[in-house]
């Protein structure tokens, strides 16, 4: 009886290990996936046939990025009022659909509808440059 | 006076909400194998159909493309109405945990301003950043609207980190009508 549940626990001790090995793979490759992405999305010069999944992906991490740094820069200046959110904008939106279209010749409409490369993660990243804009805004400028 | 460590305190709060939201839907979702079946079956419908769409476009027979595509359409609906099925229980559980995470901010940072917003926001954006406060100045910033962004924000990420949901190139709306669909 001592042996059976002896027995239960090793394989309970393997299964746990194994699961967390394959959360630690997963999320190993999925990192080294994103490296991937950056490195062909800016660095690499060949045509590449983007999908519709890879491309929002690397367009919402261009967008953190993007909103991160607009957040702290106008929350600094400071810059307010709503023509910082057209300039947020103008670069979140504006930059990243023209460099899809020009540097890699990608046409919105062949991946859904023509707003494809405005709407890849314009939500969450919206939100995070609001949410750093007012922090910073809060803590440096404000009485 | 503004305090910087409210603000820290809520996205803290806000990051303990989204791991804790990640493992109980791990524990009630993720680590099933008929999820990662269903996630498996999703994956690969949708890749079918990118395909058969891009042949359809070459190809002159129009007819048996417009099936298949159907087919696989109806079938990628169906997989994802189970998907929304499977999701159910946890939708729930997280709404349980946000509530709690609400709570535990609004005892100690009811009525406190948290921030400073840069612009003034619109009424419907008021309700919950002015959410709580005293007065009319708009630009004070409660715990709630910091929360709700922090609470978008790192749910987006750990979803794209974890990678548990599955990758759909082609998968229509559950409420879409078929390609062939006509009013009558």
């Amino acid at each position: 009886m001592q042996k059976k549940i002896e027995k239960q626990q090793r394989k309970k001790q393997a299964k746990n290990q194994e699961i967390k090995q394959e959360s630690i793979l997963q999320f190993k490759e999925k990192w080294e996936n994103i490296q991937k992405l950056f490195r062909n999305f800016y660095k690499n010069e060949d045509t590449i046939e983007w999908q519709k999944e890879d491309l929002q992906e690397i367009l919402l991490w261009t967008r953190f990025i993007i909103s991160f740094v607009l957040g702290i820069l106008f929350g600094l200046i400071p810059l307010t009022g709503f023509i910082a959110i057209a300039l947020y904008l103008l670069v979140s939106v504006g930059f990243l659909e023209i460099y899809c279209r020009k540097k890699h010749h990608l046409d919105p409409e062949d991946f859904g509808s023509a707003f494809t490369f405005a709407s890849a993660g314009l939500m969450p990243s919206s939100a995070l440059f609001l949410l750093i804009w007012i922090i910073v805004y809060s803590n440096f400028n404000s009485i | 006076m503004l305090d910087y460590l409210d603000s820290l305190w809520v996205i803290f709060v806000a990051m303990i909400g989204t791991i804790l939201t990640e493992v109980i839907n791990y524990i009630l979702i993720y680590r099933h194998d008929s999820y990662k079946a269903l996630k498996e079956k999703i994956e690969t419908r949708s890749e079918k159909l990118l395909k058969e769409k891009n042949v359809r476009i070459h190809a002159g027979n129009e007819k048996s493309q417009n099936k298949t595509i159907n087919i696989l359409t109806e079938d990628l609906k169906d997989l994802n109405m189970q998907l929304t099925q499977k999701k159910m229980v946890s939708t729930v559980a997280t709404g349980v945990a946000a509530f709690f995470l609400f709570g535990t901010l609004r005892k100690s940072l009811n009525g406190v301003v948290v921030g400073k917003i840069p612009f003034e926001p619109f009424s419907l954006v008021t309700k919950i950043s002015h959410r709580g406060l005293p007065g009319t100045d708009y630009t004070e910033c409660s715990f709630a609207f910091i929360l709700a962004l922090a609470m978008m924000v790192l749910r987006e990420i750990t979803r794209r980190l974890t990678g548990f949901e599955p990758k759909k190139n082609e998968a229509p709306s559950i409420l879409a009508p078929p390609d062939n669909w006509q009013p009558k």
